[in-house]
C-alpha cells in the first residue's frame, strides 16, 4: 500500500489526523421554489482502518452524501470534504482525477456498474491505466493480484459480466477499486442487491480487506445488522441530516433517537416465535420523503414528539449527549412503550 | 412430500401442488413442487436467485407462455387449473386467485387514478354501479392503511411512495376477495420499516379475512415475521418444508441451515466473521448430478453426487417437516 499512511498509535487515541473530514456538507438539487435540500449540515470524520457507516430509508440523502463526497455525480453545494489535508470540493477538475486514485467507489448493481463489453481483467486495469500506474507486465500482475484478494480465480479475468453471477461481479467492482490501492472505499449499498449467501461472503471480504490493508470505509446502506457488523461508528439519517451519531457500541447498545428505535424495531430476525411476539404495525405511517415546514422533521412519525409543542416549533440540534453520542431530539432515550395499532391512520 | 392430509383431521387444503415442473427447451427450472396450503393458510417459499420460486408461483397464476411450459397438477379449491381454458383461467385471477408483484408500479396504469383502477377491477367481476365500487374502493383503501382514502382514492400512481403503491396493489389483489393471494417479493424494493408494514399488512388481511397466502421471498427472516409455514426451494426442488416453528429451529436440510447461519443479525457477534456458504447458487442450466447443493454442502459425501436425495419425513407432524437430503434424519443443530 502507499507509504503515506502513518502508523497506529498504541493508545488508541485520537493522535492521527482523519483521513477524510466532512464538516457542514450541504448538497441542494434544483433552484428558487423547486429547490430540494438531498443534505443538509452533515458532518462526521473517518479514521484510517476504520469505517463509519450511514443508515437511512429511501431519500434520505444517503447515497447523496456519497456522491458529493466523491464529487461523482453530484457537485456539493456548500460545507467541506478534506481528504488526507486536501480540499476535495474546489479543487480543480485535473487535480480531482488524480485524488480519485485515492478514493474508490462501489455500488449497489454489480452488473449496471461494469461495461458489458469489457473483460473483468481490462475493467480492472482501466483503472490502473486511467492513473497512469505501472507498465503493462506490472498491471497484468496488478490485476491478478486483486482477483485473488477478492477471492476470483485468474481466468474470471476473462470473462465478461453477462457470465459473472452478482456475487463474482461485485468481487470485480471490488478488485477494480482495491487495484489502485485507495486509502477510502465508499460503498453505497454494496451487497443489498445479492443473494443472502453470497452476501456474507462479500462482507466477510470487506473486512478481511480492511483488517489487511487498513483502507477506509465510508459504508451505507439501509440494513442496520449489516451497518452493525461492518462499521466502528454509524450515523443514522432522516430527511437530509444525521438524527443521531455514535460508535457502534453506543447507538445499538443505547439507542437514543426514536427513529432509530422504529428502524431497529422493523429489523426482522429469523425466527418465527420472536417475530410472532411482535407488536404488529401494519396500520402506522409509512416512510416519507415530505419535511415538515417547522420543527423536528421526524415529528410525524415520532411516537414520542407527534404532541409536543416543543417538537412542533424547535428542530432540535445535534448535541452529545453522551461521549461521542450525538443526538438530535429534544427527549431523546431509550424506547418508550409504543402506543400500538391504535396510531391508524396518522400519516 | 406426499402428505397425511385426508387422514388427518386437517381441512382438505385450499392449494394443492404435485410434480409441478416448468421446463424451457432443454431446461428445467422448477423440478417436481409439491406444495399443500390449507385455507387460510401463511406460507412463505423461500429461496435465492435460479430457485424456481417466481417461476412457481407465475406457474400457479397461469401466467407462463410457450416457450415456458408447465407439467403437473395444481389444484385450486378442488379445480385442476392446468386443465382450465386460457378464459377460465383469467376468470379465476379476478377471483379466487389473486396476485401481488414486486414492483407495482409495473402493474399500475400511471395515467389513471387508483380509485379508477380498482374500480374497474371490482366491475369487472361483480355486477354494481360505480358508486357502490367507489365506495367499496374506498373501504377497500382504508382497510390497507392508507391514510385520508375519500382523498387518497384520486391519487395517482406517481403521487403516492412505494410502500403506498404497494398497499394499492393489494387492495386490487382484494377487490374480488380471493382465496388465495400470492405474493412475489412484495417488500424487495422497499424500506425496512415499509417491509415490515406491508409484511404485517398481509398478515392481519390473512387472519381477518382467511386468506390463504403464498409469500415468495429471499429473505428468510422477513418470512419469519409473516408465515406459519415454509418452502426452502434451491435449484428447482423444494428441498425443505415445514410448519415454520420447528423448521426455523431445527432445520433439516443444510441449506437451509447454512442460509439462516450466513444471515447478518442484529444479534450477531461482531467479532467473528460470518458464516459463509462457498460459491452461488447454481444456474438451472447447469445443476450438478445428485444433489443439487451438493457442491456447496459442508455434509455431502460420495452418496450425494451419484443418487438424487430422497424426501425424508422427519415429523410426520400433522403437517409434516421433512426435507430432500441423505442425512435429514440426523439433528445437526
Amino acid at each position: 500500500m502507499t507509504a503515506s499512511q502513518s502508523i497506529e498509535p498504541e493508545d488508541g487515541g485520537p493522535t492521527e489526523r482523519a483521513l477524510l473530514e466532512v464538516s457542514g456538507l450541504r448538497q441542494v438539487y434544483g433552484r428558487g421554489a423547486n429547490a430540494f435540500t438531498a443534505v443538509d449540515d452533515v458532518s462526521f470524520s473517518i479514521e484510517r482502518g476504520r469505517s463509519f457507516g450511514i443508515v437511512g430509508e429511501t431519500g434520505s440523502g444517503k447515497s447523496s452524501i456519497a456522491k458529493a463526497v466523491t464529487r461523482l455525480g453530484a457537485e456539493p453545494s456548500g460545507g467541506s470534504v478534506v481528504l488526507d489535508g486536501t480540499e476535495v470540493t474546489t479543487l480543480p477538475a485535473g487535480r480531482l482525477r488524480q485524488l480519485r486514485r485515492r478514493m474508490q467507489m462501489v455500488l449497489q448493481d454489480p452488473h449496471a456498474s461494469l461495461n458489458r463489453r469489457k473483460t473483468a481483467a481490462s475493467a480492472i486495469a482501466l483503472g490502473l491505466e486511467t492513473h497512469g500506474l505501472g507498465d503493462r507486465e506490472e498491471r497484468r500482475r496488478r490485476v491478478d493480484e486483486v482477483l485473488e484478494t477478492t477471492g476470483l480465480r485468474p481466468e474470471y479475468g476473462r470473462s465478461y459480466p453477462h457470465q459473472l453471477s452478482g456475487g463474482q461481479a461485485q468481487r470485480v467492482n471490488i478488485a477494480r477499486a482495491l487495484a489502485v490501492e485507495p486509502e477510502l472505499m465508499v460503498l453505497d449499498e454494496p451487497v443489498s442487491a445479492l443473494d443472502v449467501s453470497t452476501q456474507a461472503q462479500i462482507l466477510n471480504l470487506l473486512r478481511r480487506l480492511q483488517d489487511q490493508t487498513r483502507i477506509a470505509f465510508l459504508f451505507i446502506a439501509h440494513d442496520l445488522a449489516i451497518v452493525r457488523y461492518m462499521c466502528d461508528e454509524v450515523a443514522v439519517m432522516y430527511l437530509g441530516t444525521f438524527v443521531e451519531r455514535a460508535p457502534r457500541d453506543a447507538l445499538f447498545g443505547n439507542p437514543l433517537h426514536p427513529y432509530t428505535h422504529l428502524l431497529l424495531d422493523a429489523i426482522p430476525v429469523p425466527d418465527p416465535v420472536t417475530e410472532s411476539n411482535r407488536e404488529r404495525v401494519s396500520a402506522t405511517s409509512d416512510s416519507t420523503t415530505v419535511r415538515p415546514a417547522q420543527g423536528c422533521r421526524f415529528r410525524n412519525r415520532c411516537p414520542v414528539g407527534r404532541e409536543e409543542r416543543l417538537c412542533a416549533e424547535v428542530e432540535p440540534p445535534l448535541v452529545e449527549a453522551a461521549p461521542d453520542h450525538w443526538v438530535a431530539c429534544h427527549f431523546p432515550g431509550p424506547p418508550r412503550p409504543a402506543a400500538g395499532d391504535s396510531a391508524e391512520d396518522v400519516t | 412430500m406426499d402428505v397425511v392430509d385426508e387422514t388427518g383431521t386437517e381441512a382438505a387444503p385450499l392449494l394443492r401442488v404435485r410434480d409441478l415442473s416448468v421446463r424451457v427447451g432443454e431446461v428445467t427450472p422448477v423440478r417436481g413442487v409439491d406444495l399443500d396450503l390449507p385455507p387460510g393458510g401463511r406460507m412463505a417459499v423461500v429461496g435465492e436467485s435460479g430457485s424456481g420460486k417466481s417461476l412457481t408461483a407465475l406457474a400457479i397464476m397461469g401466467l407462463l407462455k410457450p416457450p415456458l411450459t408447465v407439467e403437473g397438477s395444481i389444484v385450486l379449491d378442488g379445480v385442476e387449473l392446468l386443465d382450465l381454458s386460457p378464459r377460465q383461467l383469467a376468470a379465476m385471477r379476478g377471483g379466487s386467485l389473486a396476485m401481488v408483484y414486486q414492483d407495482p408500479m409495473s402493474s399500475l396504469n400511471p395515467v389513471y387514478s387508483i380509485g379508477r383502477q380498482i374500480v374497474e377491477c371490482i366491475r369487472l367481476h361483480e355486477d354494481v354501479s360505480r358508486a357502490v365500487a367507489r365506495r367499496r374502493a374506498i373501504d377497500l383503501l382504508h382497510e390497507v392503511g392508507i391514510a385520508d382514502p375519500e382523498r387518497r382514492v384520486d391519487s395517482y400512481p406517481h403521487e403516492l411512495s412505494g410502500g403506498m403503491r404497494q398497499r394499492v396493489m393489494i387492495a386490487m389483489a382484494l377487490s374480488a376477495e380471493p382465496k388465495l393471494l400470492i405474493a412475489d417479493e412484495p417488500t424487495t424494493a422497499l424500506d425496512v420499516t415499509t417491509q415490515a408494514r406491508i409484511v404485517d399488512l398481509m398478515r392481519r388481511i390473512s387472519e381477518d379475512r382467511g386468506t390463504a397466502v403464498v409469500f415468495i421471498t429471499h429473505d428468510l427472516a422477513i418470512a419469519a415475521r409473516f408465515c406459519d409455514q415454509v418452502a426452502v426451494m434451491y435449484g428447482g426442488r423444494v428441498v425443505e418444508f415445514g410448519e415454520a416453528e420447528p423448521t426455523y429451529d431445527d432445520p433439516r436440510h443444510p441449506y437451509t441451515r447454512a442460509l439462516l447461519g450466513s444471515m447478518c443479525r442484529l444479534d450477531g457477534d461482531v467479532n467473528e466473521l460470518l458464516p459463509t456458504i462457498p460459491g452461488s447458487p447454481p444456474l438451472p442450466a447447469e445443476l450438478p448430478t445428485g444433489c443439487s447443493f451438493r457442491p456447496r454442502c459442508p455434509r455431502a459425501e460420495e452418496v450425494c453426487a451419484e443418487v438424487f436425495p430422497p424426501t425424508v419425513i422427519t415429523d410426520p407432524g400433522p403437517r409434516p417437516h421433512g426435507a430432500e437430503c441423505h442425512f435429514a434424519q440426523e439433528g445437526m443443530r
